[in-house]
């Protein structure tokens, strides 16, 4: 499915490489998966793209109960705005986010922050900056909805915005987040490290 | 005829030993307390005990024959206990995380220890400078059983120096299942004895069965565990039964392994893993919380008997003491270890996510504490090697050395090198939801990116856990897709009865500090904070007081109702310092740093410290209930200091 036979320049390899902080090898496998799920390709430019049905073609994802935040989240993170198309700079650009911390080699994509920014995003969908309770009552649902009763989720969802909302304005702002989450391993928790 | 006799030798045996387990326990409370256990860790006080035992059963010229441990009572009795707690008790979830590292720790170290400090003692031997000469099989079998980690040794070192839960699991994990893989090795080796030369063929016999020992002890315990699981979901009938077969099945596992010739200790210990969530499931809260304590007064018991046996025959024992060959095996004990630690973790940090730090190396290798075990095994050496006395003695040595020297100067080391230390603090909800929540992103990410890492081997095991496993096993499970959920409303539930906890307890003290300040006013202090229903006319006297306490002890009655239903729903025992705990890494958390004076310090051995919590804790509830039900009979003097109110 897709086109999986054409490559990627070279010029926008190193490009990438060195922007993202990935290694070409990695790079590579990147650019292989994103032709693997893509089936759209723009007429003028011969650029390929990925659009919100081809992640939902991705079985694993469809079954996971936050799949469909995650794209959303995705999408937002990439930030393609109106266009609902994702290329590869902002598929290897999302992705990346997900790499190790290298303390030797600090680099902006896979700070601390960023990985934060993406778990914020997926609570936070209009992108409004705040999580309000709905929101994250919202995400708690997807999760854990099927197992308790709703009251049980408002009593967690409750009392999570409680602990978290420092300025008790009702919202959790992205510091109050991050402060919430501040003796939590992030590093270790969102990283993957097949990306090098 | 006479009336009363002095029977003796008919209860003589056996009244000895109930002395002596009593003896122990009860020194175990003496020493029990800070200033102790901050220089030694515990198992090195039990052995303590063992040797003042040992030395008046000596002096008293008891037959301490009577008392020598064989193999029988060692491996059929003493041991599958402790190895069931450890099993029981493990924290499945960080050991799943860290299964790659645990393994080859266990598997690949021991093996690694046992040839290198093997042949190197052997190489030594050539020069001719050890008294007692051996051959290659009967160092080998020496050097397997000294290559063992510890658990028990480890556990108690690590509860005072506190190190994070990465390090723990890992030395832990390792210290388990290398048990496993030393007794593998240890009856190889006492095979090839028996055998005159040694072929290839042998060899790769040899390692052919390692695996499949190692293998056919996971499968029965598996089996033994979904055995019990099931038990325990059709024994609806007879609840007191259910404890019963959680002891017993896993222990049958453990015969039938060893029936069998592959590893009981793999096999009950797997068993204790696997079959805790779903018998937790199946039996009612009390049945599991005494499923709990009795696994670990049988631990307890077994382990402080092994290290009495340790002691008495320090002392009884003819010893052939060969300072050389002591040394070299320390030395090569350490110095291997270390290798060995080092040259893995640089092999694993090329694979893993999380990477082990200089000085989490540093910890792996001076953690290694040796113990019973190696004790035990030694003992249980055939009679017909030669250098047995030897051996015993360099064990004996070996183990002095480890749990004394190293396990009291551990913890300044760390100190030393300033380890990023467990900080005890209350898991907030937000971090436990998104514990769960990360999970199932990154699943979610390298679906995306249509790479496999870790985390979604854990997701799928998940998944089919619940699609499978659950509903299979476990009683009245509800249709849970693809979470699971306990846990987030576990910790939810935890939280709130913390807190429940202290509001309840709040009004005794709130109420004695308004009726000593303001007893003239009869100003009413409702002490619920959460309860908007303030009863209007309490500062006015002359109201019906019977009405008036007979609302506060429906707003108490309530909280506690709230109170028992959580914990009947979550089934955890609660209580602010807490009695036994789930697994190991829970124990550790809640391990109190040694500056807090009034908290004694919870022992991993199993102590009676957990008893003494308990006693307390339910010495607490019984008061408390006793006041409640005061206070529902309308006894006026009960309920006048905790709402407030002076008559």
């Amino acid at each position: 499915m897709g086109a999986s036979t054409s490559s990627l320049p070279a010029g926008e390899l190193d490009r990438i490489s060195i922007e993202s902080g990935l290694s070409k090898q990695s790079v590579l496998t990147l650019y292989k998966r994103f032709l693997q799920l893509s089936t759209h390709r723009e007429r003028d430019s011969g650029q390929y793209f990925l659009t919100k049905e081809d992640f939902l073609n991705i079985e694993e994802l469809r079954l996971n109960p936050l799949g469909v935040r995650i794209i959303d989240a995705f999408f937002a993170d990439a930030e393609v705005g109106e266009r609902e198309k994702v290329y590869f700079y902002d598929f290897v650009k999302v992705l990346s986010h997900f790499r190790p911390i290298n303390k030797n080699k600090p680099h902006l994509w896979n700070t601390r922050e960023a990985k934060l920014r993406f778990a914020f995003t997926m609570y936070d969908l209009n992108k409004s900056e705040t999580i309000t309770k709905d929101e994250f009552k919202n995400i708690l649902q997807m999760m854990i909805g099927a197992n308790v009763s709703d009251e049980q989720v408002n009593s967690i969802a409750d009392r999570t915005m409680r602990e978290a909302d420092k300025d008790n304005d009702g919202y959790i702002t992205f510091q109050e987040f991050c402060h919430a989450m501040e003796k939590t391993d992030i590093e270790q928790k969102m990283s993957f490290h097949f990306l090098a | 005829l006479q009336m009363v006799e002095f029977k003796w030798d008919e209860v003589e045996k056996i009244y000895i030993v109930a002395l002596w387990l009593f003896a122990a326990s009860i020194s175990k409370l003496v020493f029990h307390n800070k200033s102790c256990t901050r220089f030694f860790p515990e198992s090195s006080l039990l052995i303590i005990v063992g040797l003042v035992i040992g030395y008046f059963l000596v002096i008293s010229n008891v037959d301490h024959h009577q008392f020598s441990l064989d193999w029988h009572s060692f491996f059929l009795y003493l041991l599958p206990p402790i190895i069931f707690d450890a099993g029981y008790f493990m924290p499945n979830r960080s050991f799943f995380q860290n299964w790659d590292s645990i393994l080859v720790f266990a598997v690949v170290g021991t093996i690694f220890n046992t040839l290198t400090i093997g042949g190197s003692l052997l190489a030594l031997s050539y020069s001719g400078l050890f008294t007692v000469p051996f051959n290659a099989c009967e160092i080998l079998l020496f050097s397997s059983l000294i290559s063992a980690v510890d658990p028990v040794a480890v556990i108690a070192v690590f509860e005072e120096i506190q190190v994070n839960d990465f390090i723990f699991v890992n030395v832990f994990g390792e210290a388990l299942f290398n048990d496993g893989v030393t007794v593998v090795l240890y009856e190889l080796f006492k095979q090839f004895l028996e055998v005159d030369r040694i072929m290839p063929i042998d060899v790769a016999a040899g390692t052919g069965s390692f695996f499949l020992v190692a293998v056919g002890g996971l499968v029965v315990g598996l089996l033994f565990a979904v055995f019990v699981a099931l038990l325990t979901k059709y024994s609806h009938g007879a609840i007191v039964l259910a404890p019963v077969f959680i002891f017993l099945v896993p222990y049958l596992g453990y015969l039938t392994a060893e029936a069998l010739s592959l590893s009981p200790i793999i096999a009950i210990a797997v068993c204790g893993m696997a079959m805790k969530q779903y018998v937790k499931g199946n039996v009612t809260t009390t049945a599991a919380n005494s499923v709990k304590y009795f696994t670990k007064i049988l631990a307890q018991t077994s382990e402080t008997a092994i290290f009495m046996f340790l002691g008495l025959s320090t002392l009884a024992f003819a010893h052939k003491w060969d300072t050389l060959f002591v040394v070299a095996t320390v030395g090569f004990c350490i110095l291997f270890r270390t290798v060995g630690v080092v040259a893995q973790c640089a092999l694993l940090n090329r694979f893993r996510g999380k990477k082990f730090t200089k000085v989490d190396q540093f910890i792996l290798s001076y953690g290694g504490l040796r113990g019973a075990i190696a004790y035990g095994l030694a003992v249980s050496m055939p009679d017909s090697i030669a250098a047995k006395q030897m051996f015993v003695t360099t064990t004996i040595a070996v183990i002095f050395f480890t749990v004394f020297l190293q396990g009291s100067t551990i913890r300044p080391l760390v100190n030393y090198l300033e380890i990023e230390l467990k900080k005890d603090r209350k898991i907030t909800m937000a971090e436990s939801v998104y514990s769960k929540y990360s999970d199932y992103i990154i699943s979610g990410i390298e679906d995306i990116a249509g790479q496999k890492g870790h985390s979604s081997l854990v997701h799928d095991f998940e998944r089919f856990n619940n699609r499978v496993l659950c509903p299979l096993l476990m009683r009245d499970h509800a249709r849970t897709p693809n979470f699971d959920a306990t846990k987030i409303v576990r910790a939810y539930a935890k939280i709130i009865m913390d807190e429940a906890l202290v509001e309840t307890s709040a009004p005794s003290r709130k109420g004695s500090r308004k009726s000593g300040a303001h007893p003239a006013l009869g100003h009413c202090s409702c002490p619920s904070t959460d309860n908007d229903d303030h009863l209007p006319d309490c500062t006015r006297r002359g109201v019906n007081m019977d009405m008036l306490y007979a609302a506060f002890s429906k707003m108490l009655d309530d909280k506690m109702d709230a109170l028992r239903q959580e914990l009947k729903n979550c089934g955890s025992s609660v209580g602010a310092d807490q009695d036994i705990f789930d697994d190991y890494m829970e124990q550790l958390k809640h391990a109190p740093s040694l500056k807090t004076l009034h908290h004694p310090a919870l022992s991993a051995t199993r102590s009676d410290a957990a008893m003494r919590h308990h006693a307390a804790f339910a010495a607490r509830s019984v008061s408390r209930h006793d006041s409640r039900r005061c206070r529902t009979e309308g006894g006026l003097a009960h309920i006048a200091t905790p709402a407030g109110l002076e008559l």
